[in-house]
């Protein structure tokens, strides 16, 4: 009862909300609020009463009603206008502070950034109620000119409103990320999309919910001929789904405000931020990416305000996120690719479905472990800090991503193995089909056996990953950014392990001058195999007509092998000298100066200067 | 217990390669004033952001009122207030309306705020003016509104960075009065500047920074002995044709320590209590003397020989 109490109590004493207000109602805002928003409601009208004959719209203004198409106008007007204004409304919730040079004044202040921020969303209530009360006039018209449907108004009102609250906490929550300007323009251009998606007639359902736009259209889709073809969802379902994914939004933005800026690691006795080795913050500097919020009295507003609930539990939080956001994504993927198919299957696909799900699950399959790679490093100054991990217990950074990138690399081949072999017993199998044939895509290449391409393909790409990424721990510990160390160790395996052993196996079979050096073309296709870009050439039959059949894949294997072996040894042998040198600089960045011995002799020294 | 409020404890803090503030000790008591003085660059403003929490020390802890900055930052800012040197605040306000903005930022419930509003500016003499635009307040009212705003919260202790830079004279006098009234109230003060009077008059207690270390710290007095405890300084003016003969007679002189010009006098730095061997001196070479003093070093004096005008 007291978090609720405070909740609303932090929700309507907020200083921003009492600036915004004050700086709301003023005669200005409402006058160019009030000329836009006609402006853009007459833009709307204009074509209708210009040509109020066409075909379309007649059929909407008979069926739906002139009245009740006004009102959708109004409030499919004060929704764009609030897309294109709130998120621009938002931009100085830091800027403001920083330019205006009081930020330190909020820090000191005590406030929770939560109380803080959220009362820019909450003054967006104001904004909204003065767009509504602009358009009040047309409401009035709209009622004359035919009356209006006051549950599909309200229900329109109440979505409207919920969707100005989202659009309002996700800027908030993408500001703390990147700057604010940046932050309102992508939030512009994802709801943007996201009404346009809203707008189209789906059949059965309209899964892009997340704005009032399937609300507001379904009256018209419903008695056009497109809504009856495309069976769609009653209004209740719609508008009860709508409700639904925008308080989604709006529940993990607020979550993430409350959360913070996650790019920081605290270290024991400080909570100013990833600074935790001697020197660290000169070496950084000079070619850090700069966070939005990285001054050190923004970092400390954040940090410190956390509950110690959070604070305790910061690992599990953080890599908590990184892993269930990735490996959620992953799921809904091969469960999306797996209705997908079904779907297929149902509309009697056959050989090529099955080629085409083990290509698809080999990208998906290559790209999880290709973001686990990125996700889951941090770079030296950083890479051996405790951090709590829960309730207090304290872990390695590197472990916790070790633990992360292993068990999402187990967990992406485990899908990438088990998805072929579902769809093969549910859907393929009771149709008669299979999903691992064996085909024939060049008369001069033996039969493609998709079973080995599903087990052999996945093994490769767990395998690569694996050793790009123990690559990349390695190069990190060397490092202070850590998409240096990404970037290059993944153009270190492109090039000497991808490209150059294939290359030269193309040059061995194509090229007239060596085509004759016997010892080439008896090696080159061996030491091809390295490369796994050769591996999937093999497994497709996608390698050169001369080609031959019988290469072992042998090399492939060594050479990966030793790699990871050599990555590993390596990073443990860095790692220890890393790991002392954090139980020295537990609490010094820099050497301090020696101390005088005392203040007499200090001055003495200094006259004798 | 301690009576101390503020326990600054070997504070150390360096950007890099430069030490800002190097093992600074100190302890200010309850109901004190402690002036901070020193050169540019000598640390002063660092050391009050350490203070305020508002910058990590690298090695060293500050406790105030036994609460550690470093461990328990949340709750010293609770106990603090801070003028910065830097006046900061939203724009298009009003007084009435910056004063109400901080005074929600402190947590100050609804229906105290008007009241505490009207009883800082009454403190600060910003009363009848709250409808004037920030934007346009003189640096004499802004440094008074800022005052304002760090009074808000009722803090134990005031940490005032540089509040009377850029004042004119009467507004100087008018802030050294408000200082006096708050010390007289109990607060306890640490306060930062480059007007050595204003800090002789205020302070209980003086520290003086210079590149980034603590070189001197005590009440005035403990200062002058310091300095040598039968010191006194004399200051002398004569013709300024006649300015480096007299320093050159003056500088042989038996009793003296040292002679330095600073604006129009001869400054002498002896530990003869009587200073009339000075005077018979430049009597006896026929200088006409203009004005003649002898005085107990004041805070200038013993600031200009206890640095050497080392920065960092």
């Amino acid at each position: 009862m007291n978090a609720v109490r405070r909740m609303f109590l932090a929700l309507g004493d907020s200083p921003t909300y009492e600036r915004d207000r004050a700086n709301l109602v003023s005669g200005f805002t409402i006058g160019t609020a009030g000329l836009l928003l006609n402006g853009a409601v007459l833009c709307f009208v204009l074509p209708l009463l210009m040509n109020p004959d066409d075909p379309s719209f007649r059929t909407i203004t008979e069926s739906v009603g002139f009245g009740q198409t006004l009102a959708l106008i109004l409030l499919g007007g004060a929704t764009i206008f609030a897309t294109l204004l709130i998120p621009l409304r938002l931009v100085s919730v830091f800027w403001g502070p920083r330019i205006g040079r009081y930020f330190d004044q909020i820090v000191l202040s005590g406030i929770s950034p939560m109380r803080f921020i959220i009362g820019k969303a909450m003054s967006q209530n104001l904004f909204l109620g003065l767009i509504l009360f602009l358009l009040l006039p047309y409401l009035v018209l709209s009622i004359t000119l035919g009356g209006v449907d006051w549950w599909f108004f309200l229900t329109g009102v109440f979505l409207v409103w919920l969707y100005c609250m989202a659009l309002a906490t996700v800027t908030l929550w993408v500001s703390l990320y990147i700057n604010e300007l940046m932050a309102a323009i992508l939030v512009i251009i994802g709801a943007a999309i996201l009404l346009a998606l809203g707008s189209t007639p789906i059949p059965f359902f309209q899964p892009f919910c997340l704005t009032p736009m399937p609300v507001l259209l379904h009256p018209v889709y419903e008695t056009m001929e497109v809504g009856r073809v495309a069976r769609m969802s009653s209004f209740n379902v719609t508008f009860a789904s709508c409700t639904v994914g925008i308080s989604a939004v709006l529940g993990i933005a607020l979550f993430g405000i409350y959360l913070g800026p996650l790019f920081g690691i605290i270290r024991d006795n400080s909570t100013f931020g990833e600074v935790v080795r001697a020197g660290d913050s000169k070496r950084k500097r000079r070619f850090r990416l700069r966070h939005h919020i990285q001054r050190p009295s923004e970092l400390a507003f954040f940090y410190e305000n956390r509950s110690p609930a959070f604070r305790g539990s910061d690992g599990i939080l953080r890599w908590g996120l990184g892993f269930g956001t990735l490996a959620g994504v992953l799921l809904l993927v091969h469960v999306g690719s797996y209705g997908f198919f079904a779907f297929v299957m149902t509309m009697g696909g056959g050989t090529g479905v099955a080629e085409v799900i083990h290509g698809f699950n080999l990208s998906v399959h290559g790209v999880a472990m290709f973001m686990a790679i990125g996700l889951f490093a941090h770079a030296k100054n950083t890479m051996y800090q405790r951090t709590p991990f829960l309730f207090g217990r304290k872990c390695d950074v590197a472990k916790l991503d070790t633990w992360c990138f292993f068990l999402l690399a187990a967990l992406s081949t485990g899908l990438a193995l088990a998805v072929p072999m579902m769809m093969e017993a549910l859907l393929f199998e009771p149709r008669g089909k299979t999903v691992f044939p064996l085909v024939s895509w060049n008369s001069y290449r033996p039969l493609i056996n998709f079973a080995h391409v599903h087990l052999e393909g996945t093994l490769v790409l767990t395998l690569a990953g694996t050793v790009i990424y123990v690559g990349h721990r390695y190069l990190c510990q060397r490092t202070w950014l850590r998409f240096v160390a990404f970037f290059s160790v993944s153009g270190a395996y492109l090039l000497f392990i991808c490209m150059v052993p294939m290359f030269l196996m193309m040059m061995s079979m194509e090229m007239n001058e060596l085509q004759d050096v016997e010892w080439l073309k008896e090696w080159a296709p061996r030491i091809s195999v390295v490369s796994p870009f050769v591996m999937f050439g093999k497994l497709f039959n996608e390698v050169p007509r001369d080609f031959p059949d019988g290469v072992s894949t042998v090399p492939f294997y060594a050479i990966h092998g030793v790699l990871l072996l050599m990555g590993m040894l390596m990073t443990r042998r860095s790692a220890k000298s890393l790991r002392a040198s954090y139980m020295i600089a537990d609490r010094t960045e820099s050497p301090p100066a020696k101390p005088a011995k005392s203040m007499v002799s200090a001055i003495a020294v200094e006259a004798e200067k | 217990m301690t009576d101390a409020v503020v326990e600054i404890e070997g504070i150390t803090k360096t950007y890099d390669n430069l030490v800002a503030v190097n093992s600074v000790s100190l302890q200010v008591k309850r109901g004190q004033t402690l002036g901070l003085i020193g050169p540019n660059g000598a640390g002063k403003t660092t050391l009050l952001r350490i203070i305020c929490s508002l910058a990590k020390p690298d090695q060293g802890d500050i406790r105030i009122n036994g609460q550690s900055v470093c461990e328990n930052p949340r709750a010293v800012r609770k106990l603090l207030g801070f003028m910065p040197a830097e006046f900061g605040s939203p724009r298009n306000q009003d007084i009435g309306e910056y004063l109400a903005y901080f005074s929600c930022l402190y947590g100050i419930p609804r229906n105290e705020r008007a009241a505490r509003i009207r009883e800082v500016c009454e403190l600060t003499d910003l009363v009848g003016r709250e409808a004037v635009m920030v934007k346009g307040l003189s640096t004499g009212n802004k440094q008074r509104l800022l005052l304002a705003k760090t009074l808000l919260h009722d803090p134990e202790l005031l940490v005032l960075d540089e509040p009377a830079s850029g004042l004119d004279p009467r507004a100087r006098t008018e802030l050294r009065a408000i200082i006096r009234a708050l010390a007289s109230m109990g607060k306890t003060i640490i306060i930062s500047s480059h007007i050595l009077p204003d800090i002789e008059e205020i302070s209980d207690q003086i520290g003086i920074l210079e590149a980034g270390r603590l070189v001197l710290d005590g009440n005035l007095g403990s200062l002058r002995d310091h300095y040598g405890p039968s010191r006194r300084v004399i200051k002398v003016r004569v013709p300024p044709e006649d300015k480096q003969r007299a320093k050159e007679i003056l500088s042989a002189l038996e009793p003296v320590n040292a002679v330095d010009e600073r604006d129009q006098f001869l400054v002498v730095d002896t530990e003869e209590q009587n200073g009339n061997f000075v005077l018979q001196a430049l009597l006896e070479h026929d200088l006409r003397i203009v004005e003649f003093a002898e005085d107990a070093p004041n805070l200038e004096e013993i600031f200009m020989r206890s640095t050497v005008g080392k920065v960092t």
